[in-house]
């Protein structure tokens, strides 16, 4: 059973190679067929526009029937990421379904930075400042990612 | 004090000691809300370790006093002296009465001699009199003290001079905080699971109850977060006063508070020892269980200085080992120098230790008094089967091992609170206890692991009916039941109506009816059911058939099956049947509904204590975090048995289950197995190794049997077993030019791809693409259409070929190898030309969207109507442990209720009826079944019937194809076949073994409708656990990765009770990728598993080496530098 279940990892691995994302580079842990590293670039019309995101993605052995983990490696200030790097995204724990996928995964992050939710706040600080002053917000994101995500 | 009442305790709980039930709802309520902190904890300590400890660090350069007030703390407990005693630590002797002989309640009797109320401190008794006049109306003697702590506090707000004094009394307000990456994430990174929750714990004044400072973590401990998981959890209380204080308090200063903690009752009778995991109180879940039992350490760590061991060579000291072992050096001498000698070998692997454990548990030699053979049992019992039957009898009746207070001490070590109260602490997960900690009583059991064939499950009828259910209990249950049983929904339904009755004559029956209702309970639960078997779905009529045969007809002897919806629930019914036998799907169902309800019906098999367990095919629970693995734990019964001819499959690891399912003491905890066999045993150093491995050797000898078909008795020297002789001939097959051609063809290009991947280094992204590859060689071997039974994602692969077969007609003349290619790509040419267009007519591909591969056996889920593989959805529904699954793709509701099959679509795309032929082995295979099925008919004493093993179902469907036209061909009915594979549901599934087992004594063609004479299996489907021996004649069409997967089929014929000699037929081709499998096999005769094993990268350097040789590539010098390079 999870033979045939460690099966699929390879398959997306595969297409992953073979078709990749625009804006998304994922390569495979030389060692662990399971870590990824991931790099995003920062989804255009948002501040982190211009920007290039290193992310890990780590699938857990029962995945897919659980969600992989992930989490940002580059710095970002983000209503949703805190200070380690760390995604509340909802997809990513309760509302992970086994036909997601490494791809739809990565693309919901990516969305996540278009669109920050700060009502579901990670990094407190930020999400405050995202509801009390979206403007001055986005430029501290727009300069840490000039700092950080170059 | 009015005012301390309310105050302190939890913000959500308003009196910190609440009943049991209640105190658990809260803290439940509380973890849940923690489980979103605690979910990105762990996600970000994977690989993150080193950062977050870093950071860690960083943040406490912050805080330069941290270390000096640590300091300051140490020299503070001397001087403070009588306020932290220290409890009697390191009494490691039983010096007062044995924990056995003292009654359980003497702790908690207000009477309590060993109080010593006047050695403690007057504040302290004075907090004591206040809690316990608070929890317990003074009447008990609860509330105890546990000891104080000295902590730093940092003021948060500057006071009025003199406000707060020394000794002035404080308030403790605990809440949880935010982790937000601010706090210390990576103090507890060793123990990922563990992160819970954080804690502030905000010290007040006692007047205005106004927080003026916060405790501080201490060096070692997180304080705060502790104290406040077990104040939630009410486990303990928390008083404090200030002792090194200044005079006035400015913000950001720091002052010493000592902290006294006082334990509730529930502390120690959380988790309590030797009461299965599965009995915790009510409202914790095994990882707050784990949590609460992680600070109950912490703490008592930091109170005594002696929580648990954390250095592996003092704890549990070599003694148990050394002890353990002397139990079995005798017989296992042979065993233990034959450990040292595979570990020495360079070649050792791992793997091997697996074979080495089973051979050293056939080396025991059975010394069991004889028992009288039953006398209700029809069959009679080979020599080995009855030392098999004494040895379980001599286990049920007189447990071999006994835990001694020896044994309790290795794993509890036994203190004093300080007012004298004797605990109990272990010495690994921490746990403590006020009850001498029981050891279970002892394992009444064990795991019977013969080789498949020797009759494991004659042998367990065998014990059921030499050590039935105490007569006793069966007629008091008689007697007392009849009442109830005889119409229990009379019952029910008369108190379900006592509502609605509001005449004193419907009054007094609704008490009537509740009264018995009572009493019902009471009974189911003083009696006590019969034999409970947990066995697979497959051989649930295997078990039915083997009860028939073997216990003598006027036995009184009912047999319930339980399973399905004709399944009884009431507890006092299925009491009364000598036998249930259930699933281990049924059980897992059965298990989640007792989750939710406490109704006894539901609880069905949950609700009664068994007189005996047995779990066949025990290794299905060998992954010991699933349901099905965690649900036989909460079954109650005096004797447990597994029966397994696998107890360990690939590693030490799968023993585990096994030896928490019997509950054998102490390795059945967790903490314990992993310390001293799961890790060693990764760990790769011989010394380590050897230790754990004699170790296991020694916990399993007094509990398992094992004998192989090669055991050789006692006795007489002979083989246990004699089975008539199995020849196995390998039958090569040169395949026709034709054949040859496209197979060649095939092959070079699939080699050239292969080269491809290899040469950019690129095997590990297309390993998928390379098993398939080689699937598609391996089809072509066994018949051309099988490659068109590929899914349609798969289309491409066709195109080769057909593109192939056309180049290789071109320009020849028209012989009969060109024909045969030219119809072959015609009929390709028009099956994708179909798929083409059904594909563009309803622009779906059938992937399923778990495994993204395409659907295999497709079910249906019943309110959304989205497909998947059968395997893959029934693996999401069983993983989800709350019940609450969801369709993965529109996230509807659903159960194991909701799947339903499809109907299949056929799995060719060429017209079988008009575009059959049959390939070179097909015809070969035809003809020997012929000449097997016309001796068969001739002589069915010398001849037996005839098993077609294949891995694909497509093949089977082909054979199935070709013995019809023979039939039709000669006019006669000679093949009668029948069909073993995956899809058949329980019902057709005994149907058709029933069918082939029965020996129709007619030969004569004209009487012969529906007697069977050929099966055809899927190896996966008929491989385990059959009978088959009906059969003496066993044809496998195609060789398996595995070997021990192709001798299991075999061993499904050859086993015990066949009384022909067994003819064995592998098909092979030669010269071609299925003579290169049988070399893989006899190098390999191990763990090449399945394509891709479950064990993930171990070993890929080995598995590429034998890829090279699968594609015949030069595995000699390439396999070294090319392996590195993968």
């Amino acid at each position: 059973m999870s033979g045939h279940l460690s099966k699929r990892i390879l398959k997306e691995t595969e297409r992953l190679a073979k078709d990749p994302v625009p804006g998304i580079s994922v390569t495979v842990h030389d060692e662990n067929a399971r870590y990824f590293n991931v790099i995003l670039a920062g989804p255009e019309g948002s501040p982190y526009e211009g920007g290039v995101f290193r992310l890990e993605l780590f699938l857990p052995a029962e995945y897919p029937m659980q969600a992989p983990r992930a989490r940002f490696l580059t710095k970002i200030y983000h209503p949703n990421i805190d200070r380690l790097g760390r995604v509340c995204l909802d997809i990513l724990k309760d509302r992970w379904s086994p036909a997601l996928q490494i791809r739809t995964v990565l693309l919901s992050i990516q969305a996540l930075m278009s669109e920050p939710n700060p009502e579901d706040a990670l990094n407190n600080e930020a999400a405050e400042l995202w509801k009390k002053d979206i403007a001055r917000a986005k430029e501290i994101a727009q300069q840490w990612t000039l700092e950080y995500a170059k | 004090m009015d005012r301390m009442q309310t105050q302190i305790g939890n913000r959500h709980a308003s009196t910190p000691f609440q009943s049991q039930v209640g105190a658990a709802s809260s803290a439940r309520k509380r973890y849940r809300g923690g489980e979103a902190q605690r979910r990105p904890n762990s996600q970000a300590s994977h690989e993150t370790g080193a950062k977050s400890r870093q950071q860690h660090a960083a943040e406490r350069a912050y805080s330069p006093s941290a270390t000096s007030w640590e300091a300051k703390t140490g020299r503070l407990s001397d001087g403070v002296g009588s306020s932290r005693r220290t409890p009697a630590v390191g009494r490691e002797v039983f010096d007062s009465p044995t924990p056995e002989s003292e009654p359980a309640s003497s702790c908690a009797s207000p009477q309590d001699p060993v109080e010593d109320m006047d050695s403690l401190e007057p504040w302290i008794q004075k907090q004591l009199v206040a809690l316990r006049a608070e929890h317990g109306g003074g009447t008990t003697r609860w509330p105890k003290y546990l000891g104080s702590i000295l902590v730093p506090v940092r003021a948060t707000a500057t006071l009025e001079p003199m406000a707060v004094t020394s000794g002035a009394e404080l308030v403790l307000k605990v809440s949880p905080i935010m982790s937000n990456g601010t706090g210390s994430l990576g103090r507890h990174n060793r123990n990922r699971q563990r992160q819970r929750l954080r804690f502030a714990v905000r010290v007040c004044t006692a007047e205005h109850g106004r927080e003026f400072g916060r405790l501080e973590p201490l060096e070692a401990l997180d304080l705060p977060t502790c104290l406040g998981a077990l104040q939630s959890a009410n486990l303990i209380i928390a008083r404090a006063r200030a002792v090194d204080c200044p005079l006035h308090i400015r913000f950001a200063c720091v002052f010493i508070a000592e902290v006294a903690i006082f334990a509730a009752k529930s502390m120690f009778s959380f988790a309590a020892p030797g009461e299965r995991s599965g009995r915790r109180p009510a409202g914790f879940d095994a990882d707050q269980e784990d949590a609460l039992t992680h600070w109950i350490a912490q703490l008592f760590h930091s109170l005594t200085g002696s929580g648990t061991d954390t250095n592996e060579t003092t704890a549990l000291s070599s003694d148990t080992i050394t002890h353990t072992k002397a139990r079995i050096e005798a017989p296992g001498e042979r065993g233990s120098a034959s450990v040292t000698k595979c570990l020495r070998t360079e070649a050792f692997r791992p793997e091997d230790a697996v074979q080495w454990i089973l051979a050293a548990a056939e080396n025991v030699h059975v010394d069991a008094p004889p028992v009288p053979v039953p006398p209700l049992l029809a069959s009679t019992l080979r020599p080995y089967q009855q030392s098999a039957l004494n040895w379980m009898v001599a286990r049920e009746r007189a447990p071999s091992h006994t835990p001694s207070s020896d044994d309790t001490q290795q794993t509890w070590r036994e203190q004093r609170l300080p007012d004298g109260t004797r605990y109990f602490q272990h010495r690994v997960s921490g746990r403590v206890s006020l009850q001498p900690p029981m050891t279970s009583p002892a394992v009444a059991g064990g795991i019977l692991a013969d080789e498949m064939g020797l009759g494991k499950t004659v042998e367990a009828i065998s014990l059921m009916l030499a050590n039935p259910r105490p007569p006793q209990e069966q007629t008091r249950l008689d007697r007392q039941a009849a009442l109830f049983t005889k119409h229990p929904e009379r019952v029910t339904t008369e108190s379900h109506r006592e509502n609605e009755s509001d005449t004193k004559a419907g009054g007094r029956r609704a008490a009537n009816a509740a009264a018995a209702a009572q009493t019902r309970r009471s009974l189911v639960d003083s009696c006590c059911g019969g034999t409970l078997i947990v066995c697979p779905m497959s051989i649930l009529s295997q078990w039915c058939a083997e009860l028939n045969t073997h216990v003598a007809d006027d036995a009184d002897f009912i047999v319930h099956i339980y399973y399905a919806n004709d399944r009884e629930t009431d507890p006092l019914v299925l009491a009364r049947f000598q036998v249930v036998i259930t699933t281990y799907g049924t059980l897992y169902s059965t298990w989640k509904s007792t989750q939710q309800t406490e109704s006894a019906e539901a609880r069905g098999l949950y609700a009664l204590r068994w007189h005996r367990l047995i779990l066949d095919e025990a290794h299905v629970i060998k992954n010991p975090s699933s349901g099905c693995s965690r649900a036989v734990l909460d079954l109650r019964s005096r004797y447990r048995w597994a029966l397994t001819g696998t107890p360990l499959q690939n590693n030490l690891e799968d023993i585990y289950p096994l030896l928490r399912f019997l509950a054998v003491e102490p390795w059945s905890d967790a903490s314990l197995w992993k310390r001293y066999i799961a890790r060693p045993f990764e760990s790769g150093q011989a010394a380590k190794m050897q230790a754990a491995l004699s170790l296991l050797s020694s916990i399993l000898q007094p509990l398992m049997l094992r004998r192989t078909k090669r055991t050789l008795d006692e006795h007489t020297g002979a083989p246990i077993l004699e089975l008539p002789a199995k020849q196995t001939e390998v039958v090569y097959v040169d395949l026709s030019a034709a054949e040859r051609q496209l197979y060649d063809a095939v092959y070079k290009a699939s080699r050239a791809r292969f080269s491809t991947f290899l040469a950019d280094n690129q095997i590990t992204f297309y390993l998928t693409t390379v098993f398939e590859m080689l699937m598609r060689i391996r089809q072509l071997c066994d018949h051309p259409l099988l490659i068109m039974s590929c899914p349609a994602r798969d289309l491409h692969i066709l195109q080769d070929v057909q593109k192939f077969m056309q180049r290789l007609t071109e320009g020849r003349g028209s012989d009969q190898a060109t024909t045969y290619l030219e119809t072959l790509a015609g009929q390709l040419q028009q099956s994708l030309h179909d798929e083409r267009s059904i594909e563009s007519s309803t622009n779906t591909k059938p992937l399923c969207p778990i495994c993204l591969e395409s659907i295999d056996d497709a079910v249906a889920l019943r309110n959304c109507a989205h497909v998947f593989c059968r395997d893959c959805i029934l693996t999401l529904l069983l993983s989800n442990r709350h019940g609450n699954a969801q369709c993965p793709v529109c996230r509807k509701g659903c159960s194991f209720a909701d799947v339903m099959s499809t109907p299949r679509r056929s799995r060719f795309r060429v017209d079988l009826e008009r575009g059959f032929f049959l390939s070179t082995k097909l015809a070969r295979l035809v003809n020997d079944l012929v000449e097997a099925v016309q001796a068969f008919e001739r002589d069915p004493v010398r001849h037996g019937k005839c098993v077609v093993f294949s891995q694909w179902t497509g093949m089977l469907d082909l054979i199935e194809r070709a013995l019809q036209a023979w039939n039709h061909e000669h006019a006669r009915t000679l093949f009668q076949v029948g069909r073993l594979d995956g899809t058949l549901s329980q019902s057709r599934r005994t149907a058709v073994l029933e069918a082939f087992a029965t020996m129709n004594p007619s030969t004569s063609a004209a009487t012969a409708t529906g007697r069977m004479n050929v099966l055809l299996a899927s190896l996966r489907a008929g491989g385990v656990g059959l009978n088959l021996t009906a059969a003496s004649s066993v044809f496998l069409v195609d060789p398996w990765w595995n070997p021990y997967v192709e001798e299991q089929a075999m061993d499904r014929v050859h086993r015990m009770g066949q009384t022909r000699t067994v003819q064995i037929r592998r098909y092979i081709v030669r010269d071609s990728v299925e003579e290169r499998m049988l070399l893989l096999q006899d190098k390999k005769r191990s763990m090449v598993e399945d394509a891709l094993g479950s064990s993930g990268t171990e070993n890929q350097s080995s598995r590429l080496a034998d890829l090279l040789l699968l594609f015949s590539l030069d595995a000699g010098g390439a396999t070294g530098s090319r392996s590195k390079r993968l």
